[in-house]
Order: C-alpha cells, then structure tokens, then sequence
C-alpha cells in the first residue's frame, strides 16, 4: 500500500475534502437534500458516532456545492460549529463563503441582520449555512454570554430562524446534532417549531451500504479486499448499533498494516 | 398457440419435453433468422454483456453496480424495456449472462425470460429466488418445470438457483460464472459532462467504444457515479462549464480532461487538476484527441 493515500477517516468524521472517498449514503445524500429544498432549516441528528457529520459535510454540501439541487442551484456554504462563539464563528464562515467581509455588528443590528448581511447573492446560487455539532451552542445561554439583547445563543439560533422563514435570499440551513440534545431545543423560542417541520434521523447503514463504504473507497484508489474478509466485517457489525467508528478505525490500521492488496489498472 | 395458453389440467397431462420442444420450435422458428444477424453484429459485444432481469429498483440497482464496477455492460438499461418481448430476447442473445428475479410480484413474464435466456444467452442463466417474496403455486410449478427441462437437457452447468436472505450469495455466484467464463472484463471508462454537452458526448463516446471496445458510461453530472468510476473523461465544449469543474473533486481515479472549442479562460482550466488536459484538435472529435489517455488505460490501438 506504499505511496497510496488511506482512504479510511478511522474515528475523524468525513469532511468536505474527502467527498469522493465517502460512500455508503447515497440514499441518506438524496433525502437530507429533498428534506433541504422543503424546509430551508434542517436539523440531521443521530447518536454519536451514527456519521451524521459525514453525511452532511463529505456527503451532502460538495453536492450542493456542484450545483445538484436544481431550488438551490449552486450553493455557498458556510460551515460553522459554535464553539468559539456562535456569532463570531458565523461571521466568519460568513466571510469566507461570500469572500467579502462580514462582523458580528453587521450580523446583529437586527433580528434580520444575517439576510440583510448576505444579500444579495449571485443569480441561480443560494447560500447554505451549516452549523456543525449544534449541542455546542447551549453553553452560550448562561448568565455571562447575555446582553440586552438575550444570550448569544438566543441572538444566533433567531438569526437563524429569521433567515429560514424569509423569502427574499435564497438562504438555507442545516445543524448536526447528537439525538440526545434534541429536546433540549425547545428552550429557544421558535425552534422546536422549525425542528418539527424539518428533521431528519440518521439511519444505520444497511449491510450492503456497509459493503459499500468498504470496498468502494479501496476500487477507487486501486486497492481490493478479499470478499471473505469483507463477510467477516459484515457479520461482526450486524448486531452492533455502534460500529460505524469502529469499522472504520479497523479498516484504517488495516490499511496501515498492509491488509488490502494492489490491483493492476482495468 | 403457445403452451402455456392451456389450462393446468390439460398441461398436467402432457409430457413436460414435447411441450419444451413445441416451445423450442416456436421459438427457434421466430427468431433463427433475426439471430443470425444480430449475432454477427454482436458478437463482439456478446463478450460483456449480462442481461438482469425485472426486480424492485433497489435490489436491481444494487446488483447492475457491482457488474458495471466489474466492467460488464448491463442491460436492460431501462425497466420499461421489459414490457417489450423482442427487447428482452434481443438483449439475452447479447449476453454473456443471464440474471433473473423470481418471487412475489414476479409476473410470467420473468417466467417466459428465464426460458428465453436458457434457450437463447451464451453463457449462464442464474436465477435468485427473494426469500421475503412468496411465488405463487402457478409460479412454484413453472419454475419446477423449467428447472426439470434444465436437467432432462443436460443443461444444469448452465443454471444457476441462487436461494438467499442477502445479495452477497448471488453477487458471489456472478463472479464466479463470469470468471469462470474466461473472459477478461472490459475496461470501464465514465464520461462526465454538463446537459449542454449531451449530444456531442454521445457521438464521442460511440467513437471511443467503437475504437476501443472499452465500456463508455455516460455519466453526465451525476457525482455518485463519478465518484465511484475508476477512469472518467470530462468533456468541457459549448457548456458553461462551472458544474463541471465543481465535479472534477469528485473523482480520485484516472482521470483526463477534453477541452473543446471555444477557448476556455485560462483561470478555469487551471481548476482543472488531476490529470492531463487534452485539447481538441479540429471542430470535430478525433480518437487521436484523446489517444495518450486511452493509451494509458490500455488501448493497444
């Protein structure tokens, strides 16, 4: 395996740049973007470790991103997670997708600050926010983030809704979540409302879905598995409502060790 | 009048192999002349095509990847097709084998098919039986008569009865009926291109097939297919092209890249990355265009 990129991400998630080595979701890819297009806010939860991220940074953005939603058109996506301060890491992700600068004054002079601040965009393009383990933003409700103005949390989860709900920019949004959190949203005005229009489950990958995340990434970069191996893999993970880290993080040492043999080009 | 247009009863009483002959002569009459033709013409493509019968969208789409990976041309390409019989036949004469799915909402027409490609395919028939699916006791006894006329004719290395919960058993039996068979898979190569593009794309991709014998699929955009093709062709001419070089991340493979008329802005073919750019070379595609890329994924030509 000398001289041959590892296709498995072990226990990192999936990102933007490793689109074409992420496989198994094409299915989950479609129905996140169906969901999208109806709802213009969407929450992708699941249990840690169900590839939720994966599904939406490595699976469903660099689609949006080419252009495969005919409402969307070509998207711009800011990608964001709270950490760091929900509106100073949104101005940021801002700034960069738009290339032009965009500050937390600009996003906060008004409830609508984050549609006046976007505007206007290209034709046929949409813009695309994507907030990233959203479970993080519930630290930024205590005493010490609030102003007049409410928390920081509320301030940004409302600038959210308020861009959702508008119809004058094309601009859409999806937060990751771990399921457990999910009812912990309803302390933000407005939010448990928009979440029940638009909510999607990640599911466990199927058997087949799993035989898809292992062969492919290994055809596509010249590499195969013996068909035995891949059965024992699948049989172990059958019962295992976890193992999608674990698979992966085999699959990557297995890669290391020089499991899989080279094929000769077709 | 066909057999099977007698009731139970009557067929119950007639010997099984007069009635697979009298079928057999039907047939043979029906179709020698259309065959001998068709044969020629394809025969060389006979060498890489398998015939996947009639299923739900899923299990078909799942076994037509594992055979296009592999490098078969599958055809049917569109579920419609099987409503049309001389299609059917058609496309199992071009076969090197021939996959069937029986259970459930089976109707006699997969019934009819599997009697077609055991009489008409070159190579194997395998059929899957869906354990979720129940046949009905008409079709329990057609497919026992089948599979009787199968070992009377001495044909049972021929057929194939694939009886599991999961796919892997018969994607398993595949490979091994098409390894078995000697033939050494076609290369694959995808071409992605915008709408735009489609109609040039068709003729270049006949081309290429028809100098190299590679298997063309027309990708377009569609990026789960890019994604998972090991050697892909993008070709940028009249389209506006910014779809296209969004796709090129998708795919980790082989890949090259045809530029055709009108000239294209430097800064937009520097986005191009991954593999050579060729240009095209008149107003019309050449195979010379793209020989160094083909000659790379093994063209001796």
């Amino acid at each position: 395996m000398a001289g041959m990129t590892n296709p498995f991400r072990g226990l990192l998630p999936f990102e933007r740049e490793h689109a074409a080595l992420f496989f198994g979701r094409d299915k989950e890819i479609q129905d996140v973007i169906a969901q999208l297009e109806r709802r213009r806010l969407l929450a992708v939860t699941g249990v840690s470790g169900s590839g939720k991220s994966s599904l939406v940074l490595a699976g469903a953005i660099p689609m949006l991103e080419a252009g495969q939603s005919e409402r969307l058109g070509i998207a711009r996506v800011a990608t964001m997670k709270p950490r760091g301060g929900p509106l100073a890491e949104l101005a940021r992700s801002l700034s960069s997708a738009l290339g032009r600068n965009i500050t937390v004054e600009t996003l906060t002079r008004t409830t609508y600050g984050l549609v006046d601040a976007v505007k206007p965009l290209p034709p046929g393009e949409s813009l695309l926010i994507v907030v990233d383990q959203f479970e993080e933003i519930f630290p930024y409700r205590r005493d010490r983030f609030k102003t007049d103005a409410g928390s920081e949390a509320d301030r940004f989860v409302t600038l959210l809704l308020r861009a959702a709900e508008q119809n004058e920019v094309p601009v859409y949004g999806i937060l990751t979540m771990r399921s457990d959190f999910i009812g912990s949203c309803a302390i933000f005005r407005g939010l448990p409302e928009a979440l029940n229009g638009g909510h999607y489950l990640v599911p466990r990958m199927t058997r087949h879905q799993l035989q898809d995340a292992i062969e492919s990434p290994l055809e596509v970069i010249g590499a195969s598995i013996h068909p035995g191996v891949v059965q024992r893999l699948l049989n172990e993970c059958d019962d295992e409502p976890d193992h999608l880290p674990v698979l992966q993080h085999l699959l990557r040492r297995m890669f290391e060790d020089g499991s899989f043999t080279g094929r000769p080009p077709q | 009048m066909s057999w099977r247009n007698l009731d139970a009863d009557t067929r119950a009483q007639l010997n099984p192999r007069i009635l697979a002959a009298q079928e057999h002569f039907t047939l043979s009459a029906e179709d020698l002349g259309s065959k001998i033709v068709e044969g020629l013409k394809l025969m060389r493509r006979s060498c890489k095509t398998v015939y996947l019968g009639e299923t739900d969208a899923d299990t078909r789409q799942k076994v037509w990847d594992e055979l296009s990976r592999a490098g078969y041309r599958v055809l049917p390409e569109s579920p419609q097709a099987f409503a049309a019989e001389a299609t059917v036949r058609k496309h199992m004469g071009d076969a090197l084998l021939a996959v069937h799915f029986v259970g459930g909402q089976t109707q006699q027409r997969t019934l009819d098919a599997i009697e077609w490609s055991l009489k008409t395919c070159t190579g194997a028939t395998v059929v899957y039986l869906l354990q979720d699916r129940d046949l009905t006791a008409e079709e329990r006894q057609s497919l026992d008569w089948i599979e009787e006329d199968v070992r009377q004719s001495g044909n049972s290395d021929r057929y194939d009865r694939v009886d599991q919960k999961n796919l892997d058993k018969l994607l398993q039996t595949l490979r091994d009926r098409l390894e078995g068979a000697g033939f050494k898979p076609a290369t694959n190569l995808g071409i992605a291109f915008e709408e735009t593009d489609k109609p040039t794309v068709e003729s270049i991709a006949s081309e290429i097939e028809k100098a190299t014998g590679f298997v063309i699929q027309r990708h377009g955009l569609g990026l789960a297919d890019i994604k998972k093709s090991r050697n892909v062709l993008f070709y940028w001419g009249t389209a506006e092209g910014r779809r296209l070089r969004k796709a090129v991340t998708f795919s980790v493979g082989r890949k090259a890249f045809l530029v055709a008329p009108p000239p294209k802005p430097a800064e937009h073919q520097s986005e191009l990355t991954g593999g050579p750019i060729l240009q095209q070379q008149g107003d019309r595609f050449q195979v010379d265009d793209v020989r160094p890329f083909l000659k790379e994924l093994g063209w001796q030509g």
